[in-house]
């Protein structure tokens, strides 16, 4: 088991250095001189020779490379070219920012997801079956921005119910503790309510195939025909077994949440890596462009590690070396 | 004559496509009646409707399966899941086949007893487990509190069989259904399965009905017996007695040059090379002349044919194709010379092409020559109005033969049948046998048939080669009687000799085959 | 016969695909008929920013340019877009699925490495980065939406083209003395076909959505041609006076998403064999 988790935990870091070089050379390779984003056209060549070497673009581009891949593993991202700031310090607020949103919108995500994968995968040509679907289908279709844009003007700006954007009242520094606790949460509803709403059918998608996979397996049948009734075979025996597959996914919706996070944070205006990196490319400040894209493909590579780890932790058929067991 | 338990009267079981109103009848009209404490079984060939029959009586048909016609329980008529609910278990259970399917993966074994008992019993905790650990030991488990912690992937085949039955008699039923519950057996645990059951019946003066495709089995069972055929069940009076083996003259031995010849032959897959699934064959064929090639499931003999077919590349030896050193060749010469060698597939649903019709697939088998389709066709008598048709749209037996035409198609000088009727009923069987008989004649095809069937590859071949674990243990002239163990136990059983067969060791210098008679070799005996 | 052709019909989630897909195919091949003149043209003077009405039935932006008209417009650029890209996507992917699941093992190692590695990436952060780095225009557009989306495509194809080749009747093509690329051609590739069509038609709303979305940040593609992206973007500064202006364009895309998913979803039921082998055993 130690053996296996550290095999995975290499190639693992194998794929986000590949990630990395991937991102550094697709981003210095793009047509153009690095330097015109900084520099403006009428500088002089020697003040722009000047700019090169203090950006340390005058070095050979694989020098360039290892210093950015040390300076990483010291979680120096580098400057950036627009904000006189330290990428790291940019990260420092917008990682967190993101964190919350996803976190709190992938628990109401699993809530709902499960909940209508059940109702979906045991009355599937009945009512209820067909509402759920219908709900979620079309809430899945929804242009993520355009949901959030339509809540802001029924729920903030028609009913004035909640603010329409943002992380914080303006004088939330001013307020006590419960309270600027109770004004976060406020503005979280609504973008962790998008994200949820927007994605949830993809899991309850797959609680539904999983679900009725199980619900066709011998062992529901058996369980049956020794008198027990549909309820608890649901729960105690197709449901278990469902839900292992979906439990090891988990990792696996990360993507997913990432990107749409990217999309409601811009519409409500809230102060993450999705609106960071949007901001740098209309800048065209790469050096944030970079930390942000290989940060965001990095946690998918971490997601697809724990769905591995949970997958081996769940299944008692799975054997130490990480393969499913023949039957024999 | 004690009460009757389970009554069945006129029942109808078809499926109902999504959005197809048509039903497609599998059971039309079947009558049954059980008495308490009465033994039963129902005999039919696979895809007779066996299993809907039994879940039909449970009530628990899958999605989509629409039935007609009465099923009583105890007088009581049976209509909706409310009626069944409280007769499932206490009243009727059912014991499925495959034990590690229907045992859930993700629980104990002991989890999953004490439930039932909970539920049937009423009993939890410490007195719940020491009935669970009765339970077990009731259907001859050794160590049952050791079993109990154990999940069901952990448990031998047969020791799952038995948890799946120790769950069953733990609802008390009235009437245990056991649904082929031995086929995935060996013939020993097959045999002490039976006894078992019987046991328990019985003991507990519990009914049983046993579903199965096994005659032994059903004459092991005894009782009443039908057979279920044509949708219906028919009453069989007694067992039908086993074909008796036609020994033939003995034939000439065959001399002079062999079409195909192998030496020394080993395989395996993915680098296996130290572990080869077949190991040092020697195999002539010759012209017009039939070898078979006999094997329980899972002793090489695929693996040897594919080799043979140049599917697949051997890890050792030679193999000759009149002059050719097959296994030299490459590129266009390898697939010219590999015509020569055509393989007839076990499946037949799965050797054509779905997306190709009958005469594609011959005009491409014919090198290009649309106009050979329906010679072909003919040769293996199938009506030339198929040729436009796509395999979906044809029965078993005629995708067998447009298979075979296929074959053909390419001019060999070999042919390999691969359990060429696995999966057709036996008439059907008969015909493809016939016409390989006859092809072998008309075209001097050297055949090579694989079968697990000793009993009919004797019936039809001059000799056979019995293959185990990869090494050929005896070559057999058809008429010769078998003196190898393992040859023995493939010819009584159902070809599976269990444990008992000689195992010889990787790395081990095989023992010759030593000629016994005329033709007749045998591995690791004195002359 | 009758009885499958009917059965399509009656399919719970392939009638209205098609009937929506169908829908939006018809309009936008006649928007010019149905709405002549320039989409992007400015209005009449009065009748900027008005709410809906009859004469109006979407209303009007700031310009006084008829919402409907524009929106009708628009669905040439996204279904155009949408469905140049997930060729891209599917071309791009089946080559590579079909290389890795044919082909030597070395072969298919690197090529699922390249998968895994482009996978990693949340999609909307490849089109992103992709964006920032080429500043496409509206023809590379197509190429970047198209290419960040081949991934699943080549793993889809590949483990099917895996599963194929261990098949009987490909085995017996072989035997016939045809070529890896004969073999390939004639008897794998027809047997993905069914594969390969329901993931284009599953991947067509989410292109759809990207695309608007890009549009929605500026950039994708600019005003002239009209994006619905774009009208909900414009929307976006006036959705206390001018509501319509985002809610519609958003609405037109939600319904096409709709559309395309329920066509994929009642597609892979019809077409996936396992599918309909299942429902034969039921």
């Amino acid at each position: 088991m130690k053996y296996w988790i550290l095999h995975r935990l290499g190639s693992s870091l194998i794929l986000v250095l590949t990630l990395m070089s991937l991102v550094f050379f697709l981003v210095r390779l793009a047509p153009g001189d690095p330097l015109d984003q900084v520099a403006s056209a009428e500088m002089s060549g020697a003040d722009r020779e000047l700019v090169r070497h203090r950006l340390g673009l005058d070095q050979p581009l694989w020098r360039q490379y290892g210093q950015w891949l040390s300076g990483v593993a010291r979680w120096d991202w580098g400057k950036s070219l627009r904000q006189q700031r330290e990428v790291a310090d940019i990260l420092g607020e917008a990682v967190p920012a993101t964190l919350l949103l996803t976190v709190v919108a992938f628990v109401l995500h699993l809530a709902l997801g499960l909940g209508a994968g059940v109702v979906m995968a045991v009355s599937r040509e009945g009512f209820w079956g067909r509402a759920v679907k219908l709900t979620g289908l079309t809430l899945y279709s929804l242009p993520g921005f355009w949901f959030g844009l339509m809540l802001i003007l029924v729920v903030s700006r028609w009913l004035g119910w909640l603010p329409a954007g943002g992380m914080s009242a303006p004088d939330a520094a001013f307020m006590s503790g419960p309270a600027r606790f109770a004004d976060l949460v406020r503005h979280l509803v609504l973008p962790v309510c998008v994200l949820a709403l927007g994605s949830f059918m993809s899991t309850a998608r797959y609680v539904q195939a999983s679900l009725e996979e199980a619900l066709g397996q011998d062992y529901v049948l058996t369980a049956r025909a020794r008198g027990l009734p549909f309820a608890r075979v649901l729960w105690g025996h197709a449901l278990r077994n469902a839900l292992l597959p979906v439990a090891t996914q988990i990792g696996l919706y990360l993507p997913f949440l990432l990107g749409g996070a990217v999309v409601v944070e811009v519409v409500f205006g809230w102060p993450g890596m999705g609106r960071v990196t949007v901001e740098a490319i209309r800048a065209r400040d790469y050096p944030v462009i970079m930390a942000t894209t290989t940060l965001a493909a990095s946690l998918v590579v971490l997601g697809s590690l724990l769905a591995d780890v949970l997958y081996q932790a769940l299944d008692p058929r799975i054997d130490l070396r990480g393969r499913r067991r023949r039957s024999p | 004559m004690g009460e009757v338990l389970l009554e069945v009267g006129n029942l109808e079981v078809g499926f109902h496509r999504t959005g197809d109103p048509v039903a497609e009848p599998v059971l039309a009209g079947v009558d049954l009646a059980l008495e308490a404490g009465e033994t039963a079984v129902v005999i039919g060939s696979s895809g007779a409707g066996k299993s809907l029959l039994m879940r039909a009586v449970m009530g628990l048909l899958p999605a989509g399966a629409v039935w007609s016609g009465s099923i009583a329980w105890m007088g009581r008529s049976l209509r909706s899941e409310r009626d069944w609910r409280p007769v499932r278990g206490g009243g009727m259970t059912l014991v499925l086949q495959e034990p590690l399917a229907a045992l859930n993966p993700v629980r104990t074994i002991g989890g999953q007893l004490t439930e039932i008992i909970r539920r049937h019993r009423g009993p939890a905790g410490a007195e719940a487990v020491r009935q669970a650990i009765g339970l077990l030991e009731e259907v001859k488990l050794e160590d049952p509190q050791r079993i109990l912690r154990r999940f069901p992937h952990q448990l031998s085949g047969g020791m799952r069989q038995r948890a799946l039955l120790a769950g069953a008699l733990a609802c008390d039923p009235r009437l245990l259904i056991a649904d082929e519950i031995t086929s995935a057996q060996d013939a020993m645990n097959r045999d002490a399965l039976a006894d078992l059951l019987l046991d328990l019946g019985r003991r507990r003066a519990m009914a049983l009905l046993v579903v199965t495709h096994q005659d032994d089995l059903a004459a092991r069972i005894g009782g009443r017996t039908w057979r279920l055929q044509g949708g219906r069940l028919h009453d069989e009076p007694a067992r039908p007695p086993r074909p008796e083996v036609a020994v033939r003259e003995a034939p000439p031995l065959r001399t002079g040059a062999p079409v195909l010849s192998a030496r020394g032959l080993a395989a395996g897959y993915d680098g296996g090379a130290d572990r080869p699934v077949v190991r040092g064959v020697d195999l002539d064929l010759w012209r017009g002349s039939a070898t078979g090639l006999a094997g329980k499931s899972g002793c090489g003999k695929s693996t040897f044919a594919r080799c043979l077919a140049g599917h697949l590349d051997p890890c050792a030896g030679t193999l000759r194709l009149g002059d050719l050193d097959f296994l030299e060749l490459r590129g266009r010469e390898f697939r010219s010379a590999r015509r020569s060698i055509q393989m007839l597939f076990q499946d037949p649903g799965d050797s054509l092409n779905p997306r190709q019709t009958v005469a594609d697939a011959l005009a491409e088998a014919a090198g290009g020559d649309p106009g050979k389709a329906a010679a072909l066709l003919d040769e293996v008598g199938v009506d030339a109005a198929v040729a436009g048709r796509f395999p979906h749209a044809m029965s078993g037996g005629q995708r067998q033969r447009v298979a075979l035409a296929r074959c053909l198609g390419a001019d060999p000088m070999v042919l390999i049948a691969d359990e060429p009727t696995s999966q057709l009923d036996r008439p059907g069987e008969d015909r493809i046998l016939d016409l390989l008989a006859r092809l072998q004649e008309t075209r001097g095809l050297a055949l090579l048939v694989i079968s697990h069937d000793l009993g009919m590859l004797r019936r039809r071949c001059e000799r056979v080669l019995i293959m185990d674990d990869g090494v050929l243990l005896e070559i057999l002239p058809a008429h010769a009687r078998p003196l190898h163990p393992a040859t023995a136990a493939l010819l009584s059983g159902e070809g599976d000799p269990g444990d008992e067969s000689p195992k010889i060791p990787y790395g081990n210098e095989l023992p010759p085959l030593v000629e016994v008679g005329r033709g007749h070799f045998v591995r690791g005996v004195e002359a | 016969m009758t009885h499958r052709s009917a059965s399509w019909w009656r399919d719970s989630a392939l009638r209205p695909g098609l009937v929506i897909s169908l829908f939006l195919a018809l309009i936008a091949a006649t928007a010019p008929l149905l709405f002549p003149g320039d989409p992007s043209a400015l209005g009449e003077e009065g009748a900027r920013l008005a709410p809906p009405s009859s004469s109006h039935w979407l209303g009007t932006d700031l310009l006084g340019r008829d919402v409907l008209a524009r929106l009708a417009h628009g669905s040439r650029v996204s279904l155009v877009i949408g469905w140049l890209a997930v060729t891209v996507s599917v071309v791009l992917g089946t080559g590579v699925g079909l290389l890795a699941g044919l082909g030597p093992r070395r072969l298919d190692r690197a090529l699922m490495l390249a998968t895994d590695l482009f996978l990693a990436f949340p999609r909307i952060f490849l089109i992103l980065l992709l964006v920032s780095v080429l500043r496409p225009s509206v023809g590379l557009i197509v190429v970047v939406l198209g290419f960040s989306g081949w991934m699943p495509v080549a793993r889809l194809v590949r483990a099917e083209a895996l599963s194929l080749r261990e098949r009987d009747f490909v085995a017996a093509a072989r035997g016939l003395g045809l070529t890896g690329l004969q073999t390939a051609r004639r008897h794998v590739l027809p047997n993905l076909l069914p594969t390969v069509v329901v993931a284009a038609t599953m991947r067509v709303g989410g292109v759809i959505l990207a695309e608007s979305f890009l549009s929605f940040l500026g950039l994708g593609v600019q005003d002239p041609p009209v994006s619905w992206g774009v009208m909900i973007q414009q929307g976006r500064d006036h959705l206390l006076d001018g509501w319509w202006l985002a809610a519609f364009p958003g609405l037109a895309i939600a319904l096409t998403v709709v559309g395309y998913n329920l066509l994929g979803d009642g597609l892979r039921t019809r077409l996936d064999p396992r599918r309909g082998r299942e429902a034969r055993h039921g």
